[in-house]
């Protein structure tokens, strides 16, 4: 009987939830105005979180063992690129001695968006499949009946940790990509010669730049993570939920991370493009 | 002396390193990728030789992707090229005060480049998890045993179709994102750097090559083939009910996007060495 009672306690729920008439188009309001609820909440909660540090901190550690040399292999890859279409742009001008200063001009691009693209799709993915599959276990409703609050075990500890790996993630995407435009340029395509190419590329990087890489690393980060876990939290019926739930918080993460990308680019590139030729 | 051994009882075999090396993490990710290839190679003969009864589910599977895709990918494509073919390259030309040729160096840009990423990330992030959901949740409910209880060959019916579509669907979702980001900058652009709309058109006429659009249509078809490739196999090999078809779906998009810029980057390095053609371009 105790079963009964706490399945009629959700039960009153659903009718609030349910808009009371169905416009056509208002699923993205209502989905939309959920998530910002589901941010709040989460935020909240964090301060409650900070007792669970061991959990933090094992969390934090499960991301940096997985996604580190995930990170650094993809983001090897886009310096490879970045130095490709560079070279083959510089050189019919025969410009090739400047091909460091392509480095600088990458980082307005590439680590954030290899960092956004492998975050969302490994941990942010990971932390729907984990959550969804915690829900549907009934694990989540286990915490909530023994008095532990899921927003801060679950939730909060999981974007603590989020917090945590951010700068890690950083670092570990300039390194990467650091790795491969050496390789490409310097031994591959054998464009200049390393001091050369040392001198361009740190001449075309400024802290700013930096800056930039962290912010937006910091907000597509988080974003990411309180996304993959309202979703998470939201899978339910039947063997197609867990799965679902991925795909959908995947669907939105990446447009959420190429909207956050451009909004941060605009805030710092479109006054002064950060190129240090001419005046 | 064969006596002797005959009543021995038999030793334990002794550890041997072929067992070391079958449990490590390594053949495990060789032998996922031997077997991705593997259904490759089985799904394209079966697609190649007759009976070609896949169309009508490859037609159904093509239409459901476009309708996912499309409005990420213009929201994506749009958003892109404000941000970094806008603020980033437009930003570099203006200060090289060769504004006018903005047009040409964005369009350079996304057919060799961020056009292929974009694509290839909505297309891996949107319906090859769809994809390996639908194969992994047939799994979870066990009709793909019943199917071989049935003696029906579940590649032809499910894994076929799909990548068909994948392969035939993928360039025409790549040039609607070259469409979307090109009427972005056409929009937007004039107004930003001060010129007229034809001399855009005239940069992005003269910077275009034959060769830069066959480039980046055969890199659409592997691309779509690849990840529904990837997404098959995730779905087919899924295990562990429910938790098993997440886990599926999140390794599909990973390993989609792992294998997308691994073959973009080596891809383009090939292609523009073997083709010098291409690299006279970026006109005013």
């Amino acid at each position: 009987m105790s079963t009964t009672t706490t399945t009629t306690a959700p039960a009153e729920d659903p009718p609030e939830a349910a808009p009371p008439t169905e416009l056509r188009g208002s699923g993205f309001l209502v989905e939309t105005g959920q998530l910002a609820a589901f941010a709040g909440q989460a935020f909240r909660a964090l301060p409650g979180t900070v007792r669970y540090t061991a959990e933090i901190l094992r969390q934090a550690s499960a991301i940096l063992l997985t996604t580190t040399p995930l990170l650094l292999l993809m983001s090897f890859f886009f310096g490879v690129i970045t130095q490709t279409t560079g070279y083959f742009l510089l050189a019919p001008l025969g410009a090739a001695d400047y091909m460091g200063a392509i480095v600088g001009f990458g980082t307005h691009v590439s680590p954030v968006m290899m960092f956004a693209c492998t975050f969302t799709a490994k941990v942010g993915g990971g932390y729907a499949a984990e959550l969804g599959a915690m829900r549907i276990n009934q694990e989540i409703d286990a915490y909530e009946t023994t008095g532990v609050d899921p927003l801060r075990y679950v939730v909060g500890t999981r974007l603590l940790a989020t917090v945590l790996y951010i700068p890690i993630g950083a670092v570990a995407v300039l390194l990467g990509y650091y790795a491969g435009s050496y390789l490409n340029g310097l031994v591959i395509l054998e464009a200049t010669d390393l001091a050369n190419f040392s001198r361009f590329s740190w001449a075309s990087q400024s802290p700013r730049d930096l800056a930039f890489v962290f912010t937006t690393v910091a907000l597509t980060g988080l974003t990411t993570a309180i996304v993959a876990c309202h979703y998470g939290l939201r899978a339910s019926g039947g063997p197609t939920a867990v799965g679902t739930a991925v795909a959908q918080a995947t669907k939105l993460n990446l447009v959420l991370c190429n909207v956050i990308m451009a909004l941060t680019v605009v805030l710092w590139y479109s006054v002064d493009a950060g190129v240090p030729i001419g005046g | 002396m064969s006596n002797v051994d005959a009543t021995r009882p038999p030793r334990p075999a002794p550890p041997r390193a072929a067992d070391a090396v079958a449990s490590s993490t390594a053949f495990g990710w060789l032998r996922t990728a031997g077997g991705m290839g593997w259904l490759f190679l089985v799904a394209a003969r079966e697609a190649l030789t007759p009976p070609r009864g896949y169309w009508r589910a490859a037609v159904v599977e093509m239409s459901l992707t476009v309708q996912r895709c499309v409005l990420p990918l213009a929201v994506v494509a749009t958003v892109f090229v404000i941000g970094f073919g806008f603020f980033v390259l437009g930003g570099i030309t203006e200060v090289l005060g060769a504004s006018d040729r903005e047009g040409g160096a964005v369009i350079v840009g996304l057919m060799r480049e961020m056009a292929i990423w974009t694509t290839g990330m909505v297309f891996a992030g949107v319906a090859g998890s769809a994809m390996a959901a639908d194969i992994g949740s047939r799994k979870a409910r066990e009709e793909l045993d019943a199917l071989d209880v049935l003696g029906v060959d579940k590649i032809r019916m499910l894994v076929v179709p799909k990548v068909v579509a994948g392969a035939l669907i993928c360039p025409v979702l790549g040039m609607l994102c070259v469409l979307f980001l090109e009427l972005a900058n056409a929009v937007l652009a004039p107004g930003q750097f001060g010129y007229s709309r034809e001399v855009l058109f005239a940069s992005t006429r003269g910077s275009l090559t034959a060769l830069d659009i066959y480039g980046a249509l055969i890199r659409f078809v592997i691309i779509g083939a690849m990840v529904a490739v990837v997404a098959s196999y995730k779905g087919l090999t899924a295990s562990g009910g429910t938790e098993g078809v997440g886990r599926a779906v999140n390794q599909t998009i990973v390993v989609s996007f792992a294998l997308i810029w691994g073959f973009d980057a080596f891809f383009n390095l090939a292609y523009l060495s073997l083709f010098p053609d291409a690299q006279v371009s970026f006109k005013g």
